[in-house]
């Protein structure tokens, strides 16, 4: 049947809009890695363009490299390792916004991926780097603070790390 | 443009980041922010131990002490073994080790409450694994009930309070440590002894409360 040997080779797209409002055509087959983007097409929502709210162009550009590289078919394993190595060196702000984004589309190995990344980025540095680089202010006061730290004063020795990469 | 702030990583995702350290390295993470220690007491380990010879033993226990020493918080604890073990010689680290994972309950109650900011009334009864109890930064609590049978420190520090009850202090209330009374309406304390001197204490302030009530059930 001519319908059915079309539909084995046919290729469906979907169009991905960032929070900026850029578009990214992408093949079904690859951007169903998102399970929240696998439902909307499952759900028959996916017609038009799918706009992504919480995801901006430039971390939305990174997804979609992610799974391009991940879609099954077309990267043998050493590629993808070389891969997840160089893309977990980028700045730890777009390791966040990624894993954010992750999160929301609902890419597991993606969002493990960040998570570990950035706990090795954060890994033996001084509680007020981390804050640095999550941008946080402590909403602890000083006396409570002062307790934690007497807690488990060894959690606060030691040859910490200051730099925020 | 600059992250909002890191808070708004939901705890789910910090949970995720937490999990990829190991206890040590997660430790210091506590005192980022209020929402981080929430997570860090909230990431556990569950230590599984299956033991099968003397030997096992002495390692099961140098890990829990580990876990004492460091304050780590445990989620799960389970010791299981194929052989029988003389009762004389485990029995004393059983009570131990019970006492190394049920340690954490005073961080747990102190992320009980840091998830519930607007309770009004709490009542804490057979606490006695709780060395020290606080309540800070209860914006609603308007009534305490605490039952002890020991003397554990207990700050209050709660402007809005106005109802506090206080059971089984054995000896006088060294530890009872009240900020900030001026709603306090009644006070009930039940103790073995008179607390004197805690009494000389609060007197002063005894004109701002409407109603004083102090109940001694023996040497009163």
């Amino acid at each position: 049947m001519a319908e059915a040997s079309s539909s084995i080779t046919e290729k469906f797209f979907l169009t991905l809009k960032s929070s900026d409002g850029d578009e990214f055509v992408l093949e079904e087959s690859i951007a169903i890695q998102s399970i929240t983007i696998k439902n909307m097409v499952e759900d028959g929502c996916s017609s038009s363009v799918i706009p992504l709210s919480k995801v901006d162009t430039e971390t939305l550009i990174k997804v979609i490299e992610y799974m391009k590289m991940h879609s099954s078919t077309s990267s043998n394993e050493e590629e993808i390792e070389n891969f997840d190595k160089k893309f977990v060196s980028n700045s730890i702000n777009t390791i966040l916004n990624i894993l954010e984004a992750a999160n929301f589309l609902d890419i597991n190995n993606l969002l493990e991926l960040c998570a570990e990344a950035v706990a090795n980025r954060i890994k033996n540095k001084t509680p007020e780097a981390v804050r640095k680089i999550f941008n946080i202010t402590s909403d602890f006061t000083p006396e409570e603070e002062a307790e934690i730290r007497n807690e488990t004063p060894w959690a606060f020795e030691g040859n910490l790390d200051h730099s925020l990469d | 443009m600059a992250r909002a702030t890191g808070d708004i990583l939901p705890d789910y995702l910090i949970h995720k980041i937490l999990s990829y350290l190991n206890p040590e390295e997660a430790a210091p993470m506590k005192i980022i922010s209020k929402t981080w220690l929430h997570v860090w007491l909230m990431t556990k380990a569950n230590l599984v131990f299956d033991v099968r010879s003397r030997k096992d033993i002495r390692i099961v226990d140098k890990i829990m002490e580990i876990y004492r020493d460091r304050k780590f918080p445990i989620d799960e604890f389970v010791f299981q073994s194929i052989r029988e073990f003389d009762s004389r010689e485990v029995f004393f680290l059983y009570d131990k080790w019970l006492g190394v994972a049920l340690q954490n309950d005073e961080q747990m109650l102190q992320a009980l409450l840091t998830s519930c900011p607007l309770i009004v009334s709490l009542t804490l009864e057979h606490c006695g694994g709780l060395t020290k109890i606080e309540l800070l930064n209860l914006q609603k609590i308007r009534s305490v009930s605490i039952g002890m049978n020991r003397n554990q420190h207990v700050k209050i520090h709660t402007p809005t309070l106005e109802h506090l009850s206080y059971f089984g202090a054995r000896e006088n209330l060294p530890m009872l440590d009240i900020v900030e009374r001026q709603n306090l309406k009644s006070l009930e304390i039940f103790g073995e002894r008179r607390p004197i001197w805690y009494l000389d204490q609060v007197t002063g302030k005894i004109s701002l409360m409407k109603e004083l009530e102090s109940f001694y059930n023996s040497h009163g």
